[in-house]
């Protein structure tokens, strides 16, 4: 795209930092107030479920709730669980069950109950931020990563880019990267990427560091801290907790108003909206509206409390993470292929919970030469609208609006919670559509889009999962067959890049077919242990693992491409 | 607070009219026309679509003025001219304006309707209902529509009825219940807004049929067997393009159906009449004053029908008796040919 960038000025800071100083980062200024910030989010959380559940009944059924899942979750504990897990919800159900027996007025010892829980939660959830970790990650991960990179070099390996390589060079930054820095220096914004692998919570953090914005807010599922060497990191990076397993409304509740406070604070943040790995690697189409509405409710706090002054503005920054290789494929597209067509409850699980599982991860990652690319999309208003450099938000008529007129009834400024959850919904529709338009089709997942529509056409009549447990003789591809299909998938895929509904790898279009064929099979999940595709001696190309054709193929899925195969 | 704000209506139709009237016994009403003409004609007679206007109302043609003095508009023009008025409007709308059509008619995003065949095929995510197009064409987000048995003569003659106002924000529904609500007059909500809608679109459908029916003479059995079958049909169509079942039982559904497809004061009604008895289809449009929805709503129907793939024997039959001249006895023999189907297979 026209306006895409791709800045090398120094090998590992390509983008200098827009706040030079730490001490200026909103990450840090919050954070030095940690214990009053934990204060507002108990006050608040509790407000928030008293106005929700007015009765003495209400708090009665929601904390017997709460303390029914609490147990569940505690009798297959985590690692990272704190150890008194079960002696506190012990205690508060015992709490509870006294309080059953007394006739009189409970709700100001229901409330005191709910407090420790919030109490706990809060302590939980909020993360720190320690400049000293920030500045030596900062300097030690490229570094790391650099010598991981360097040492791998050695190995023959097929390579585009030149000999030398550095981490910049293996990942790729494309998209508004000058939007969202100039945004973040007018208003806070809030990054919502998409969410492939484990390795995301660790690429994502050096994207934004990488075009220069400081260390964000993060909400980091709490499996990433059992890794010891991570937590450390995460713990003062800035990352908060988000521990899928509590489903009551109390934790969420407690989450909620957490991510709400510091964006109204002005700090920027950043979640992944698909709330788990895309498991089949189609890229995610329903999206977790509820830190997404915190967002929204932020922004409407910001504007009732400015009333007609100026006020910050947030913008949402939508932002694609495109592997070439995702090393957790095989159990991810088990998994869905699993859950498919079964509506059922999925226990996520704390794989990769080791220091060094995850080292031998990363290590795999980025000495695998495997593509990468981080697309920034156009920034957004709350509401979905596109803004400029400037931060106006405009309609589809190219008018400039007001967003305070969102939050207004008759000319006032108003408080609807409904209205704010439809405008949520908007905001996620919108976001959806950014990642489409923003995903970078690679030469892997060109090349297996191809080759998995070639195998279900010649077999039609058969569903999905006949398709995937074809006998190995029919797994075999004529490579002109292949070449053509490629041929007209690209075309079609150009004609979608001119209309700026995906983005096209520069690679894929300048190419002569074969080579970016022979290119894309050599990287194609180059660590699996078996390749998806493989080269035989005769010069056609056989599959070696339809169930990771299909991973690698479905993040094309989605753009009608079928037909051009 | 909000009643010293006027309210105002797009499109001074015989709906429009009656539904302006409507509006006049709670609020200021301003009642929009694109034709200056007109508007001075409605100031000079106090007349409108036959109607006499309730002394609130103020005929206007400047838009602009509307749009800036009224936070609450209800479009109610035909879906022809539907896109154009949106965009006349969308200059002057903002976010905090709530839009609340009352058009029962389908737009195409691509191709024009006068290029659809029998053959055509349209993709559910090729049509607009007319909630989308307002959002596709203007910054207002607060849509709503409202639909069911609201013919407009009975309404402006005064007789008890009720309407839907479907959105999926309360604050539509809960503005649209204020401003309408009267003693002959009542309003329910929905946040089913494309179900609503396009019960209220697909079930012209029916009415055009339905008038067929009468005209042939074929009784009240036939039209009974027509009309629900058909309508299971229109459900799956609806199905594809979003909608909950559930509306589709309700005053926008069933109410709506009951009134349409047995009054000959329907619009769609009489086409269907009047084809029956032998007329052609451009000699009836060219004598109403106003368009009959559902004559485009087929050429959709039919298109959606094709592409999904979903099957619709009696949307195709009357594709045919409309835009094809097949005869009236073909398509009866069609439409009773044996179908070996469980009766309700739609819930």
């Amino acid at each position: 795209m026209g306006n895409d960038q791709e800045k090398q000025q120094s090998p590992s800071r390509p983008y200098p930092w827009i706040l030079p100083s730490i001490e200026d980062w909103p990450i840090y200024k919050i954070s030095q107030e940690r214990d009053l910030l934990i204060e507002q989010v108990i006050d608040e959380t509790l407000d928030h479920i008293l106005k929700k559940n007015p009765t003495e009944k209400d708090i009665q059924v929601e904390l017997a709730k709460a303390v029914y899942l609490e147990k569940i979750r505690v009798e297959r504990p985590w690692k990272t669980d704190a150890p008194d897990e079960k002696t506190f919800w012990n205690s508060v159900k015992n709490a509870l069950v006294r309080l059953e027996s007394h006739a009189d007025n409970k709700i100001d010892e229901e409330k005191a109950i709910l407090r420790r829980i919030i109490h706990r939660y809060a302590h939980e959830i909020v993360g720190n931020f320690n400049k000293g970790t920030y500045q030596f990650a900062e300097r030690f991960v490229p570094f790391a990563f650099n010598r991981l990179l360097n040492a791998s070099h050695s190995r023959a390996f097929i390579r585009l880019f030149g000999n030398k390589k550095d981490l910049l060079k293996s990942v790729h930054l494309v998209g508004e990267i000058d939007q969202v820095r100039a945004l973040a220096q007018k208003g806070t914004i809030v990054v919502v990427p998409t969410h492939s692998s484990n390795i995301d919570s660790i690429t994502v953090g050096w994207g934004i560091s990488a075009i220069g914005l400081p260390a964000m807010f993060y909400g980091a599922g709490l499996n990433l801290f059992s890794v010891r060497f991570l937590a450390y990191f995460m713990n003062r990076l800035g990352a908060y907790r988000v521990d899928r397993r509590k489903k009551n409304a109390i934790y969420l509740e407690a989450l909620k108003t957490f991510s709400t406070q510091v964006i109204a604070k002005g700090g920027h943040s950043l979640f992944f909206p698909g709330g788990t790995r895309s498991r089949s690697n189609v890229v995610e189409s329903q999206l977790k509206l509820g830190l997404l509405g915190t967002a929204l409710e932020a922004q409407r706090r910001l504007i009732l409390e400015a009333q007609e002054k100026p006020f910050t503005k947030i913008f949402v920054v939508p932002v694609t993470m495109n592997y070439g290789f995702v090393l957790e494929a095989k159990e991810l597209i088990d998994e869905h292929l699993k859950n498919v067509g079964k509506e059922r409850y999925f226990v996520p699980s704390d794989k990769y919970s080791s220091s060094y599982k995850i080292l031998k991860f990363m290590y795999r990652f980025f000495t695998a030469d495997a593509d990468f690319t981080i697309a920034y999309g156009k920034c957004m208003d709350i509401f979905g609208n596109p803004v400029d450099m400037e931060g106006n938000s405009y309609d589809n008529n190219g008018n400039i609006i007001d967003i305070r007129d969102y939050f207004r009834s008759h000319g006032q400024l108003t408080n609807d919670n409904q209205r704010d959850s439809v405008y949520t919904k908007m905001l996620s529709e919108a976001i959806v559509v950014a990642f489409k338009k923003n995903t970078v089709a690679l030469p892997e997942n060109v090349v297996a889009f191809a080759a998995f529509k070639i195998f279900q056409k010649k077999h039609h009549n058969s569903d999905l999962y006949s398709v995937l447990r074809m006998a190995e003789e029919f797994r075999e591809l004529d490579r002109a067959e292949l070449r053509e299909g490629v041929k007209s998938l690209i075309k079609e895929l150009q004609r979608l890049q001119n209309k700026e509904e995906i983005r096209v790898d520069p690679i894929v279009l300048a190419e002569d077919l074969d080579t970016l064929i022979d290119y894309a099979i050599k990287k194609l999940g180059v660590y699996h242990p078996k390749r998806p595709l493989i080269k035989m001696r005769n010069g056609n190309i056989k599959c070696q693992d339809m169930k990771l054709l299909l991973f690698y193929q479905n993040r094309l899925e989605g753009y009608g491409l079928e037909k051009h195969v | 607070m909000s009643e010293q704000h006027p309210v105002g209506v797009i499109g001074a139709g015989s709906f429009g009219t009656a539904v302006a009237n409507l509006l006049a016994e709670n609020n200021a009403v301003y009642l929009y026309s694109r034709r200056q003409d007109y508007v001075a004609e409605m100031q000079n007679t106090r007349m409108s679509a036959g109607q006499k206007l309730h002394e609130q109302v103020i005929p206007t043609h400047d838009i602009a003025h509307v749009a800036r003095q009224c936070y609450v508009l209800f479009p109610i023009v035909s879906s022809d001219g539907f896109k154009d008025t949106i965009r006349t409007m969308a200059p002057f709308l903002r976010p905090d304006h709530i839009l609340i059509h009352g058009t029962k008619g389908l737009a195409l995003k691509k191709k024009g309707l006068e290029k659809l065949k029998e053959k055509s095929r349209i993709a559910g995510k090729n049509v607009l209902t007319m909630s989308q197009l307002i959002r596709r064409e203007s910054v207002v987000v607060r849509i709503g529509c409202l639909a069911g048995p609201n013919l407009a003569r009975e309404i402006a003659s005064g007789f008890p009825a009720a309407t839907v106002i479907a959105s999926r924000f309360d604050e539509v529904i809960q503005e649209g219940h204020r401003l309408l609500t009267s003693h002959r007059f009542q309003v329910y909500g929905s946040h089913d807004i494309v179900g609503v809608e396009l019960a209220g679109v697909l079930k012209n459908i029916l009415a055009i049929g339905s008038g067929a029916v009468s005209g042939l003479g074929l009784g009240e059995n036939a039209r009974a067997l027509f009309i629900t079958k058909g309508w299971a049909e229109i459900i799956k169509l609806s199905e594809v393009l979003g909608a909950d079942v559930k509306s589709f039982l309700g005053l926008a559904g069933i109410g709506d159906i009951i009134a349409t497809c047995s009054s000959p004061a329907s619009r769609n009604y009489s086409v269907g009449y009047r084809l029956a008895k032998g007329e052609k289809i451009a000699d009836i449009r060219a004598s109403m004053d106003e368009v009959a929805e559902g004559i485009n709503t087929i050429r959709i129907a039919n298109g959606l029908a094709n592409f999904h793939g979903i099957h619709c024997p009696i949307i195709k039959t009357l594709y045919q008796g409309i835009f094809e001249d097949l005869n009236v006895e073909t398509g009866i023999e069609y439409l009773m040919r044996s179908r070996k189907s469980m009766d309700v297979e739609f819930l």
